[in-house]
């Protein structure tokens, strides 16, 4: 009695694949980050009319580093080059105009709060739609909030356009004291909720 | 709520940097315009610490199925809350096991409103059979838009069953050795059931409900109406797991010799046992904790969780043979076998010479996908084809048949050749 149909009944295929494994997957919301990121370091690095070598070298490393791994220094580089760039263009007493101080203004401005959200995205991660709108929505407040405040600085430069520029550091002096105040403020603060948990 | 300690970021130093750079610049070369350059990062900076939370969210997940056959989906519901606003949250899942996001899912960021809980969901499929894992979720939390920042693990934890992918299964009705009392399987013996045997002449002890009254009336003297009786078999599935081979992707793409079996497991155990038989399990990488043969569906649960702890693995030839030797004399073995291991082959072996009946179901996939590590693997491969090709062969020797897997009908004719082999009269030694 034969009951044994013991070989198999087909021919096997055998593949032999390469021993990797696929990359992640990029996000749509992620790369339009660094996109932005680029566009506006591409403003910084055009809107100053001058340019040197050193400082233009330090904006296009910063802005690499700043897209690529956005938690690290880069967004630092980034913005000490094009500021410098921005503040050698000029030299001392320089009063540029209005049209190219605001443009290159909000390009630092996005920049710099780009970069900020690219370190909280890696190029893999999802942005939610209510992210991009709360991002969107506190960007745009800060800039209606500064956009009172350098009137202002206008202001107080047309009243003081004179042979003295005492108010001018006066209010620069005022900043830079509010700055280091409200930082300490901050910092003690929150010292001290820690503390509390 | 956890109060978490919150670390400056980059863009905190950054900020902070470029405005004291500017203003002492524009102080010393009398230049208005680096003020005006340093007042939008200044203003969201001050702005967005001043309104900055303390404390982190609380999160819960929860997949919208907890048993997914292989390669079906569900929803993975998340919902975040908490008493702060938190500008912006990374959420990064911990998947275990086989369970897979193809529409990402895994690393999301968003942010949470202190009006309403934050709530999103994404698709989760499983990938092959087994267990999946929720083990948590990393949570990196922003706050004062992004200048500070404060991690921690938050507990999310939850398990998904996959079920192998069973295909519908069917046998013919033969089985070599019915027993019991009651079952679908026809016996060889007349007695209560349903299957026709022929009609005779009334004998006593025959029961009066029996009687063919058409035949009686017929030929004048009282006939009855003789069955077979029904009785049910007693199947063992013996899991070969001594060797996996083969890549497992899931159930579309390429599957192991374990996937294979599993799956051909989980269909022979489910025939079986909707037929009313009584059907065991022994796994060979487990060879000390058999499940014993019973009937009934709540044997089948307990067989499909058994199979999903499948995991690749040998005990050894001696605790192989000492299992297989305790397995009943009158049970159908099926040895779901890619037939890789020759201490399995040489136990299987030994049973047959013990007089089991015994069918090997050959599990190894049609299509294998082996990884390429080196330029040996092609030739490595061809002789281990070779040797299972003689191990088949010797189980032929012992008169143990080998069938490939190949779904529903599969073991038909082997059933009907071994029903014929026990009911033909033997010599006993």
């Amino acid at each position: 009695m034969t009951l044994i149909p013991s070989k198999p009944a087909r021919p096997r295929t055998i593949a032999f694949v390469p021993n990797w494994r696929d990359g992640r997957d990029w996000q749509a919301s992620a790369i339009a980050v660094r996109l932005v990121q680029v566009i506006a370091g591409v403003a910084v690095f055009l809107l100053p009319q001058h340019h040197h070598t050193i400082c233009d070298l330090l904006l296009i490393l910063g802005l690499a580093v700043a897209v690529i791994s956005p938690a690290r220094n880069g967004p630092g580089l980034a913005l000490i080059g094009g500021l410098s760039s921005w503040v050698f263009s000029g030299g001392v007493d320089h009063h540029p105009p209005l049209d190219r101080v605001l443009p290159f203004a909000l390009a630092v401005f996005v920049l710099w709060s780009a970069t900020a959200l690219a370190a909280i995205a890696p190029l893999d991660c999802i942005i939610r739609p209510e992210l991009r709108r709360h991002w969107l929505r506190q960007s745009g407040l800060g800039v209606l909030a500064s956009a009172v405040l350098i009137g202002l600085v206008y202001a107080v430069d047309a009243v003081t356009s004179g042979p003295t520029t005492a108010p001018l550091q006066f209010a620069g002096t005022l900043g830079v004291l509010a700055v280091v105040a409200v930082g300490a403020v901050l910092f003690t603060r929150m010292s001290r909720s820690e503390d509390d948990s | 709520m956890s109060r978490p300690t919150w670390t400056p970021t980059p863009a905190l130093s950054t900020a902070f940097g470029a405005i004291a750079f500017l203003c002492l610049l524009a102080i010393a070369l009398n230049r208005p315009d680096l003020v005006v350059v340093a007042v939008p990062i200044g203003t969201l900076a001050l702005l967005a610490l001043l309104r900055r939370s303390y404390q982190l969210p609380s999160l819960s997940i929860r997949p919208g199925a907890g048993t997914l056959l292989e390669g079906e989906s569900t929803d993975l519901h998340w919902q975040i809350s908490g008493p702060e606003p938190i500008d912006a949250l990374q959420l990064r899942l911990r998947l275990r096991g086989f369970l897979d996001q193809p529409d990402g899912g895994r690393l999301v960021a968003t942010t949470l409103d202190n009006v309403k809980p934050t709530t999103f969901s994404y698709r989760l499929i499983s990938t092959r059979w087994g267990r999946g894992y929720l083990d948590g979720v990393v949570v990196q939390a922003y706050t004062a838009m992004g200048l500070l920042h404060a991690e921690t693990i938050l507990p999310a934890s939850g398990t998904v069953r996959v079920l192998p992918l069973r295909e519908g299964f069917t046998a013919v009705d033969a089985v070599p050795i019915a027993a019991g009392v009651v079952g679908l399987h026809r016996s060889r013996r007349t007695g209560d059931g349903i299957d026709l045997a022929g009609i005779r002449p009334f004998a006593a002890g025959d029961r009066l409900h029996r009687i063919n009254w058409p035949v009686s009336t017929r030929t004048g003297t009282l006939h009855v109406t003789n069955t077979y009786s029904d009785r049910d078999a007693e199947v063992v599935l013996v899991l070969d797991t001594s060797v996996e081979i083969g890549e497992s992707n899931g159930a579309d793409r390429s599957s192991s010799s374990l996937d294979q079996a599993i799956r051909a497991a989980g269909s022979i155990a489910e025939h079986y046992l909707r037929n009313g038989d009584r059907l065991g399990l022994l796994d060979l990488s487990r060879p000390g904790r058999p499940i014993r043969t019973r009937a009934g569906r709540g044997q089948l649960d307990r067989l499909i969780e058994i199979l999903l702890e499948a995991r690749p693995g040998f005990a050894g030839a001696a605790a192989t043979e000492r299992a297989l030797s305790r397995i009943s004399a009158n049970a159908l073995v099926i040895v779901l076998s890619p037939l890789l291991s020759e201490e399995v082959g040489q136990s299987l072996a030994g049973l047959t010479r013990a007089g089991r009946t015994m069918i090997v179901v050959d599990t190894l996939p049609d299509r294998i996908e082996v990884p390429e590590l080196g330029p040996w693997t092609q030739l490595a491969w061809r002789v281990q084809m070779l040797r299972r090709d003689n191990l088949a062969a010797s189980l032929a020797a012992h008169g143990v048949p080998v069938v490939p897997w190949l779904g529903s009908g599969s073991l038909d004719a082997v059933l009907l050749g071994l029903s014929r082999m026990a009911g033909a009269p033997r010599a006993r030694r």
